[in-house]
C-alpha cells in the first residue's frame, strides 16, 4: 500500500492546484470587492 | 451486416470499417464547421474592435448568429459524435452497432445544420443564438435545430448500443475504460440536453408557421437554457475525457485514482445541468429561493467534480513523466514533458485556458450577487471563449492530431508548423478571453454592434483603459484565427496530400 502511494507521488501537482485554488479565491474576494463599490448597502439616507 | 475490421499498427486496436468512416465522415464535417465560424469570428471581431468597425450591423448581427451555431453546436457536437464512436467501437474492440442508423444521425445532423446556415445567411434569422421570443426566426431556421438534435439524439443511441454491443460479445475485460466512461457520462448529459432542446423548439416552430398563437417568453428562456447551456456541459465532459486521453497518448499516463475520476463524472451528470440556471440569475420570473438552490448550492457539486479532474489530470501526467526519470525537485516532470507535441501542448493550454480563465470566471460570475455586475457584459463572452474555445476546443484540436495519424492514416504535410499551432491558437485565444473580461468589467456589453454608440441620444463612454482592452482583444483574435486556420488547412492538407502510413 505505502509503494503505491508512493507512485503516485505528485507533489508538483499539489502546488499547482493551491496556486490555481488561491486564484479562484482572490478572483471571488475582488468580484465582491467590486460589488460592494458599485452597490451601496444602507439606510437610504 | 458489415463486420470487416483491421487492426492498427500501433496502439494494436481493432478498428471497425463501418466505425472508421463514421468517425471520418464527422471529424471532416466538423472541422468544415470550424472553418466556416472561424471565418465569421474575424469578421465579427474586427467589427467589434472600434479602430477597425468592420462590418454594417445587419451583417455583424447575421455573422455573430452563425458564428454561434457553428462553433458552440456544430464543430463541437460533431466532433463529439466522431469521440462518441471512437470511444466506444475503437477502445472496446467492437464492432459499431447499428451503423446504418448512425448514418442517417449523420444525414439528420448535417440536413439540420445546413438549413439553419443557409436560413441565416439568408437573412431570414437574425435573432442570435438564444432566439429569445418575442424575435421570431424562419421556420426553416427551428426546424433545422430540430433535425440536428433528433440527429445527435439518435448518434448517443448508438453509443449506448455499441456499450450493449460490447459487453454482450466480450470484446473488452472488466469496467469500461474511463476515458468510455467519461463519454458515457457526456452522451448522458447529452441526451438530457438535446430533449430540452427539442421540448422547446417544437412549440417555437409552430409559433413561428402561426399554428400556436403565443410563446411564453419566460418559459422558453428557463427551458432553453436546459439546451443552450447544457450543450456546453457535454462539452465539458467529453473535453475531460479527452484530457485523460490525451495523457495517456502523449505521457503514457493512468488515472491515479479511477474511483475518484468516476464518482467526479457521476457529479456532472447529477448535477451540472442544474448550473444552466444561472443564465436566469436577473431573470425576475423566478423566486431567489430557486436561484439560490440551484446556483448557489447544486451547482457547487458539479464544481467539485471540476476540482477533483484539476488536479487528477495533471497529477497523471506528473506521475508518468515521474517514472520516466523527471524527479528532480518539484517541476523538472514538466521540463521533460513533451511540448514539441501538438497534442501535449494543447492539452495544457486547454487545462490551463479552462481552469483559469473559464473555469474560476464561471464560478464567480454564476454566483447570484455577483451575476448582476457580469450580466450582458462582455465578460460573460470572455468566461466562455475561455471554457469553450481555449478549453474544449484546444483539446478537440489536440486530439485531432492523433486521429489523422491513427483513423486517416496520413503523415502530417508539415509537422513544425503542427507544432507550432497550439501555442499560436493558444495565446491568441487568452488574449481574446482575458481582454474581453477586462473591459466587460467595465461595464462593455456584450453582442454590441458599436459601443462608441455613434448616433444615441445619450452619449455614454468608457474608461480609456477600454481602448487598449479593445486593441488587445483585436490582436488576440488575429493570432486566434491564424493558428485555427492553419489547424483545419494542415487537417485538410494533410488528408488530401499527406503520406500514407502503413
Amino acid at each position: 500500500m505505502a509503494g503505491n502511494e508512493n507512485e503516485n507521488h505528485a507533489p508538483g501537482s499539489f502546488v499547482l492546484i493551491w496556486i490555481f485554488f488561491a486564484t479562484m479565491v482572490l478572483l471571488y474576494f475582488l468580484n465582491w470587492k467590486y460589488l460592494s463599490g458599485v452597490w451601496h448597502v444602507g439606510t437610504g439616507n | 451486416m458489415n463486420t470487416s475490421f483491421r487492426t492498427c499498427s500501433v496502439t494494436g486496436l481493432k478498428i471497425h470499417s463501418e466505425a472508421e468512416k463514421l468517425i471520418k465522415i464527422n471529424a471532416v464535417t466538423s472541422v468544415v464547421f470550424l472553418l466556416v465560424g472561424g471565418l465569421m469570428a474575424i469578421l465579427i471581431a474586427m467589427t467589434r474592435w472600434p479602430a477597425v468597425h468592420l462590418l454594417p450591423e445587419d451583417l455583424f448581427y447575421r455573422f455573430l448568429t452563425l458564428h454561434a451555431i457553428a462553433m458552440l453546436v456544430a464543430w463541437i457536437i460533431f466532433m463529439e459524435m466522431a469521440i462518441l464512436y471512437f470511444t466506444s467501437a475503437v477502445l472496446l474492440n467492437s464492432r459499431l452497432a447499428v451503423p446504418k442508423v448512425a448514418w442517417l444521425a449523420y444525414i439528420l445532423m448535417i440536413g439540420g445544420a445546413g438549413i439553419v446556415a443557409v436560413t441565416i445567411l439568408l437573412g431570414k434569422a437574425d435573432v442570435m443564438f438564444t432566439s429569445y421570443p418575442p424575435l421570431q426566426a424562419d421556420p426553416m431556421y427551428y426546424l433545422g435545430v430540430i433535425l440536428f438534435a433528433v440527429g445527435a439524439i439518435l448518434g448517443c443511441c448508438v453509443f449506448f448500443a455499441t456499450l450493449i454491443v460490447a459487453k454482450s460479445e466480450k470484446t473488452y475485460e472488466g469496467s469500461l475504460p474511463l476515458v468510455t466512461f467519461g463519454a458515457a457520462a457526456a452522451a448522458i448529459i447529452a441526451i438530457i440536453t438535446l430533449a430540452h432542446g427539442a421540448i422547446i423548439y417544437v412549440p417555437t416552430w409552430l409559433w413561428s408557421l402561426g399554428i400556436i398563437q403565443h410563446i411564453d417568453a419566460p418559459t422558453y428562456r428557463l427551458i432553453f437554457w436546459g439546451f443552450g447551456h447544457s450543450s456546453q456541459q457535454i462539452n465539458v465532459c467529453a473535453m475531460i475525457a479527452v484530457w485523460y486521453l490525451l495523457g495517456t497518448l502523449t505521457v503514457g499516463s493512468k488515472p491515479i485514482s479511477q474511483k475518484l475520476c468516476r464518482t467526479a463524472f457521476v457529479l456532472y451528470i447529477l448535477f451540472i445541468d442544474i448550473a444552466s440556471e444561472h443564465h436566469l440569475l436577473v431573470d425576475p420570473g423566478l423566486s431567489p429561493a430557486h436561484k439560490s438552490w440551484n446556483t448557489g448550492y447544486f451547482m457547487h457539486l458539479a464544481v467539485l467534480a471540476s476540482m477533483i479532474h484539476a488536479f487528477a489530470v495533471p497529477a497523471s501526467v506528473e506521475v508518468a513523466l515521474r517514472k520516466k526519470g523527471y524527479t528532480k525537485g518539484l517541476f523538472e516532470w514538466l521540463k521533460g514533458a513533451p511540448w514539441g507535441n501538438p497534442a501535449f501542448s494543447s492539452l495544457v493550454f486547454s487545462m490551463v485556458g479552462f481552469g483559469f480563465l473559464g473555469g474560476i470566471t464561471g464560478i464567480t460570475f454564476g454566483t447570484e450577487q455577483l451575476s448582476i455586475i457580469s450580466h450582458n457584459t462582455w465578460r460573460i463572452t470572455g468566461h466562455f471563449h475561455g471554457t469553450v474555445v481555449a478549453g474544449t476546443t484546444m483539446a478537440f484540436m489536440g486530439l485531432t492530431y492523433y486521429v489523422i495519424p491513427l483513423i486517416f492514416r496520413r503523415e502530417y504535410v508539415a509537422p513544425k508548423l503542427a507544432s507550432a499551432q497550439p501555442y499560436l491558437f493558444g495565446i491568441g485565444m487568452f488574449l481574446v478571453s482575458f481582454s474581453m473580461m477586462f473591459v466587460g468589467g467595465f461595464g462593455v456589453p456584450r453582442r454590441h454592434w458599436d459601443i462608441t454608440f455613434t448616433d444615441a441620444i445619450f452619449k455614454v463612454s468608457f474608461n480609456p483603459v477600454v481602448d487598449i482592452g479593445m486593441a488587445v482583444f483585436g490582436i488576440g483574435a488575429i493570432l486566434a484565427v491564424v493558428g485555427g486556420a492553419i489547424f483545419c488547412l494542415q487537417a485538410v492538407a494533410t488528408l488530401l496530400m499527406g503520406r500514407k502510413l502503413a
